[in-house]
């Protein structure tokens, strides 16, 4: 289609500039769902960490609009509603009911802390689209205090499991199920707290939804979604066609809980779009929670293809039209039950790093060297000097990757997160028996280049109370951070303890341990990796790197030979 | 006389009230570089007498901004507690712009090497956990100056809770490097979040000396002129505050001028009898909509600089009033992309090379571009007929996007505003509906430029009681300081259980704040019986981060409180939960007596509107498409005088369209009030749609 007859595909009869007007409506509606979940919401999961989406589907489960913190699942209420209507089709549905579940087996499914609502929309009588909310509730049982144990062998350890059914029926909560959910946490507080600002999510979206119909009716809204969604296809399309065609590859080796495992893909890419191939990835893990299901290996590839995209064209059904994944079922990235997948989410980080590595040297303007990945998350439990019972869940910004003519980025949110927010200093000592000792950029060797790495953070955190439990959540792979074009690597991520004791120890995969007051747990965040030969950086960068204390005046002179005398500032 | 002046990028406003108690206003040229010149150009051109005749001068200034905007504070430096200089630069770590994978975050206002650490630590309970370090902070002051620091930022953690470590290292500081500007966190914010208070006192140490020379300047030159009254200043707060307490806080001025209007809107809302009030605010790059309840602006401390959906910008934690500005101003321009989308803005046309239309203007169409073509401005009084703007380039212009969408000019101008319109629906929505507030209660009270031309289409749609036009729309801002008063915001972070045995312990709090206040007025020569005070607390559900404000009395009780708390927590949230609640904020609110009425413009005595008709002129309306309607004179149209829509009532400044189904009527304050014809008017009392 070219420029000149555009306003055809909108059909005949429809006004353009409602059409137009449509889709400010529509953002405005999942702004507003994004919006009252964060301010409603009862966990720092969500409000600050903002570990949710929120999504509006047409009647067809087509995905509308997607609202996100969590940006590695763009496209999952497509999947979520396909899911649901499996086991309740859509004349089951009544006017005010709001579907529940956290299976992560079923398609748009992730791992049991994720709970999806979702609201079928009623207008005239008959669904005309879904209003969805999919958020990450802060403890839903299993065998650890926050229901992310790294050493799960089946998923019975890690929580509850609900398949999809109703928690309201026509406007009321069913108190039996309610009563279920907050039974089987050890934050019923908090996590009923938060079904209902999911509720009030939903139940926004649903309102904005029907506006839409009773203002402009139900033909030109569906021909409004018709437009996005051929919009956001066709720019993919587009896109992808001034890429280069051939094939690229690349693998990852992770270790974890004792168990390690292979992960491949070969990318393509040609007429009929992106092609992303994971045979070859290594069978499901047993003894490690690190397994993949439902639809998350779409949804890392399409990240990396939104990335390739960019920002400015919107996600929706669309999207997937030019994207084609294949794995065959029961590797790590397409397991079954009953798998252990608490830590879906650096499954997916592996799998759009492999996608991100494969292409970057045919992207380098969208697709940088590597960066952190695993976002630097700490779980912290145990009693409080009051005598009660706390779970922190923090995750850290890290070091991003180098790119031609830029540095990476310090200190900035995974691929996981978007809008994501650290948590302060002065919230965290507010809220649990812990003292911060120290928060700042770590500036140990890795990620030069002519472009350099950006670096991590180092969180240091006092154990103020008698005992507690930490998971961190360190490196899973066996190679540290990817440089790029003759950049070096940049560092593992890793967690180092001092004892009270003055006894230290450091660990760079995930782990579990037991501390106790006054003992020190550092989260240190690893650099991005570096672009170029370091020794092509411009001398007056390097002059400011040293002087402002990111590299040394030694590393100055022998990785990027430039030698700086003590005067200059 | 109380005078007021306000300064824009292009205009210089004056704006003043003699003892014959009726407003007058002129303008002159702003002169960038040196803009105190341009202050006593436009006393001179009113022929203001420079002597003690002027009670009170008050002063709206972008000098805090555009120092910010453009980077031309004074080198800064930050001293901050041992382990924590990197904070400044980490800051939140997001990225709004989730899948560009090479995000830039924002550069902090100072680099590392002028970040220096001390020894000290306080902990969250406000108790001292390890002393504050002297001999580090006498070192550090030396090498801050010796690295060239004009201004040095005092942050240390939980200073907002106990700020004796920060106010030890200031005097040390002081002693030390006496000729530097200083600046500690707990002044600029009691809140916690070390990030945002950090980045709070490190951006107002960083314009300490811009602002103050420029305040210095402009002091000397109206002393020059014998004015010798208080001299205040307009603050984001919507009230004013003295000199000499700007220079030490200039943060606190950097949305100075925007505020006013709202600040106004809320005084003549109340003179008027029109409590709580909308107000959109159309300028040439965007609008502007903020929300008064019951004669009181909101305010918020969510306020950021340089920030986009894609960019966190820089947050400044200082008592803003609670404004959503959205890229959609006279100068917006339309676009159709290669999928045969038309969308307008973010980009403008600005003043330079500004709207087709202009005499030497830009080649592509903009809002103001789509009101000419559509009637809906005359072309006759832009810049009260000072410009002379051509309809044949704004067709020209409008035609570029016409063409590829197949439709006709006039079609494609009525598109645009229509498209222009939705967006500025969305921003109000966002500070009514979305925070639980029903349009259908407010008053849409419309000014700067635009705001004449959408209001009546924007307040049919949104049902809002009337649509205001105040007199002197387009230069309503130096309006509004005259209305404005002295007022300062304190704001504390205490984390409290709202439980009946803590209810000493808020009153405590309030105790000391108003002890602050106290001393805060007294410093600025006002008695204690010309203030007074309000209360608000920000409270949440034990667990939730974020809080919902409520107002309180000073001495309710704590039941009362949660329950004026669950009640507003339902409107804005949809439901109320059975759980423990606290109290995390503390907002006290000192405001002096309000200044006395005045009358906004000379009306006449004719209320016949055929003696104000001017002629007829084709105007393009929603649904009765280009149709010959009356136009009418403002200035000719006294109180009483009531016009018929479809009609247009046009002032040098501005032109108000009122549509088809609408009237309109002037009152006794000049505004002119639009509404629904009587016989269409919704019975009130309809189902609450926003808070169902």
């Amino acid at each position: 289609m070219t420029a000149s007859e555009p306003h055809t595909n909108s059909g005949p009869g429809f006004d353009p500039f409602d059409l137009e007007i449509i889709r400010e409506y529509l953002q405005a509606a999942i702004d507003e769902m994004f919006a009252v979940t964060v301010r409603s919401s009862q966990s720092t999961m969500i409000y600050e960490v903002l570990d949710f989406a929120v999504g509006l589907t047409d009647a067809a489960g087509r995905q509308i609009s997607q609202g996100a913190g969590l940006a590695i699942l763009p496209g999952v209420f497509g999947e979520i509603v396909r899911g649901a209507l499996e086991n309740h089709p859509i004349d089951t549905l009544n006017e005010g009911d709001i579907l529940i579940s956290n299976d992560p087996y079923v398609p748009g499914g992730t791992h049991l802390n994720d709970f999806c609502l979702l609201m079928p929309v009623f207008f005239d009588g008959s669904v005309v689209g879904f209003a969805g909310n999919k958020a990450h509730w802060i403890d839903v049982g299993g065998k650890e205090p926050g229901s992310n144990p790294v050493d799960a062998t089946e998923t019975f350890e890690e929580g509850i499991r609900i398949p999809w059914t109703k928690i309201f029926r026509g406007g009321s909560i069913d108190d039996g199920l309610r009563a279920i959910l907050a039974a089987n946490s050890r934050a019923p507080d908090t996590v009923i707290g938060d079904l209902y600002a999911q509720a009030a999510s939903v139940r926004t979206g649903a309102r904005r939804l029907k506006e839409i119909c009773t203002r402009y009716g139900v033909n030109t809204y569906i021909a409004s979604v018709d437009r996005l969604i051929s919009e956001t296809a066709r720019r993919v399309q587009t896109r992808l066609a001034e890429l280069p065609q051939g094939t690229w590859s690349s693998e990852q080796s992770i270790e974890i809980a004792g168990t390690s495992a292979k992960a491949t893909v070969t990318v393509t890419i040609d007429d009929n779009g992106m092609a992303c191939d994971f045979t070859g990835t290594d069978p499901q893990i047993v003894g490690a929670s690190i397994n993949l299901a439902g639809s998350g290996l779409r949804h890392a590839c399409s990240t990396v293809l939104q990335a390739i995209v960019g920002t400015e064209v919107p996600i929706n059904a669309g999207t997937y039209e030019s994207l084609q994944v294949i794995c065959p079922d029961g590797t790590f990235m397409t397991a079954g039950p009953p798998a252990a997948l608490s830590l879906y989410f650096q499954a997916v980080a592996i799998a759009a790093d492999l996608v991100w590595r494969a292409l970057s040297p045919i992207v380098p303007d969208r697709l940088p060297a590597g960066h952190y990945l695993f976002g630097g998350i700490l779980v912290l439990s145990g009693p409080t000097p009051e005598g009660g019972f706390f779970v922190m869940a923090e995750p850290n910004p890290g070091g991003w990757g180098a790119g031609p003519g830029a540095d990476g980025e310090r200190a900035l949110t995974s691929l996981h997160g978007g809008d994501t927010l650290n948590v302060p200093v002065e919230v965290t000592e507010q809220r649990f028996p812990v003292l911060i000792e120290k928060y700042c950029f770590d500036t140990s060797a890795g990620g030069s280049g002519q472009w350099r790495g950006g670096e991590g953070v180092i969180r240091s955190v006092r154990i103020l109370g008698e005992r507690a439990m930490a998971t961190p959540m360190g490196d899973h792979r066996t190679t540290p951070t990817w440089g790029a074009d003759g950049g070096e690597p940049g560092n593992f991520n890793r967690t180092e303890i001092l004892r009270a004791n003055g006894e230290t120890e450091t660990f760079i995969a995930s782990t579990r341990l037991m501390l106790s007051k006054g003992d020190v747990i550092s989260t240190i965040t690893g650099k991005g990796g570096g672009w170029g030969d370091p020794r092509q950086r411009d001398p007056e960068l390097v002059r400011r790197d040293v002087h402002n204390g990111f590299i040394t005046a030694n590393d100055a002179a022998e990785t990027y030979g430039v030698v700086i005398s003590e005067t200059t500032p | 006389m109380r005078v007021a002046t306000d300064i824009g990028g292009t205009f210089t406003d004056l704006a003043y009230v003699g003892t014959d108690g009726i407003l007058k206003v002129d303008k002159a040229s702003s002169t960038p570089g040196e803009f105190e010149v341009g202050v006593g150009n436009v006393l001179d051109q009113a022929g203001l007498p420079g002597d003690d005749a002027i009670e009170t001068f008050i002063h709206g200034s972008t000098v805090v901004i555009n120092a910010l905007i453009e980077r031309k504070g004074s080198p800064t430096a930050l001293i901050t507690t041992a382990g924590f200089r990197d904070v400044l630069e980490i800051g939140r770590s997001n990225r709004p712009d989730a899948y560009n994978y090479r995000f830039r975050k924002p550069r902090p206002f100072i680099e590392r090497h002028m970040r220096f650490e001390v020894r000290e630590r306080i902990g969250g309970d406000g108790q001292v956990i390890e002393p504050l370090a002297v001999e580090d902070v006498e070192q550090v002051a030396l090498a801050a100056k010796a690295a060239g620091a004009k201004a040095i930022a005092i942050c240390f953690l939980h200073a907002y809770t106990n700020p004796e470590h920060e106010n030890a290292c200031a005097e040390i500081v002081k002693r030390v490097v006496p000729e530097l500007f200083v600046t500690v966190s707990h002044e600029t914010t009691r809140e916690w979040r070390e990030y945002e208070r950090t980045n709070t006192a490190v951006l107002n140490a960083y314009v300490q000396e811009p602002a103050s020379t420029y305040l210095d300047k402009l002091e000397r030159r109206l002393k020059e002129r014998s004015i010798r009254c208080s001299l205040q200043v307009m603050q984001s707060n919507g009230g004013t505050v003295s000199f000499s307490h700007a220079r030490e806080l200039p943060i606190k001025l950097v949305e100075s001028g925007p505020v006013a209007g709202i600040a106004a809107a809320a005084a003549l809302g109340s003179a008027t009898g029109r409590e709580s009030i909308i107000t959109l605010d159309i300028g040439g790059t965007t609008a502007k909509t903020s929300l008064v309840e019951r004669g009181e602006m909101r305010l918020t401390t969510d306020y950021y600089i340089d920030r986009s959906p894609l960019t966190p910008g820089y947050p400044i934690k200082s008592p803003v009033v609670d404004i959503v500005e959205i890229g959609a101003g006279g100068g917006s321009i339309a676009w159709t992309d290669e999928l045969g989308r038309l969308g307008i803005g973010p980009h403008s046309a600005g003043a330079r090379p500004g709207p087709a239309c202009y005499p030497e203007g830009g080649s592509l169409p903009t809002v103001t571009d789509a009101n000419l073509v559509a009637g809906r401005i005359n072309p006759e009084l832009f810049l009260g007929g000072r410009l002379a703007v051509s309809v044949e380039r704004a067709r020209a212009a409008i035609a570029t996007v016409a063409g590829p969408l197949g439709l006709t000019i006039e079609d494609a101008a009525l598109g645009i505003i229509r498209l222009a319109n939705a967006k500025m629906l969305n921003a109000i929505k966002l500070v009514s509906v979305r925070r639980g507030y029903d349009p259908r209660d407010f008053h849409l009270m419309a000014f700067g430029g635009g705001g004449p031309v959408h209001a009546a289409a924007l307040g049919a749609e949104l049902r809002t009681r009337s649509v205001v036009i105040p007199p002197a729309a387009g230069t309503f801002s130096a309006v509004g300081m005259l209305m404005t008063r002295l007022r300062a915001d304190w704001v504390q972070t205490k984390v409290l259980a709202a439980v009946p045995a803590n209810a000493a312990a808020v009153a405590d709090i309030w105790e000391g704040l108003e002890r602050a206040a106290h001393k805060h007025f007294s410093a600025e020569g006002i008695v204690t019986t010309d203030i007074s005070f309000s209360y608000a607390l920000e409270l949440r559900y034990l667990g939730q981060e974020h809080t919902v404000t409520v107002r309180v009395p000073r001495s309710g009780s704590i039941p009362e409180i949660l329950d004026l708390f669950d009640d507003r927590h339902e409107q804005e949230f949809t439901f109320r939960l059975n759980v423990p609640a606290e109290i995390v904020d503390f907002h006290l609110t000192g405001l002096q007596v309000p200044p006395p009425p005045f009358q906004l413009a000379a009306l006449p005595t004719n209320t016949n509107p055929t003696l104000a008709f001017k002629k007829e002129r084709k105007v393009l309306f929603e649904k009765l498409g280009m149709i010959s309607v009356p136009t009418y004179d403002r200035a000719r149209l006294g109180a009483g005088a009531s016009v018929a829509g479809p009609a247009v009532i046009e002032e040098p400044s501005s032109s108000t369209v009122i549509g088809p189904d609408q009237c309109a009527v002037v009152d006794e304050q000049a505004c002119i009030c639009i509404e629904l014809l009587p016989h269409l008017q919704p019975s009130r009392k309809e189902p609450e749609e926003a808070s169902a």
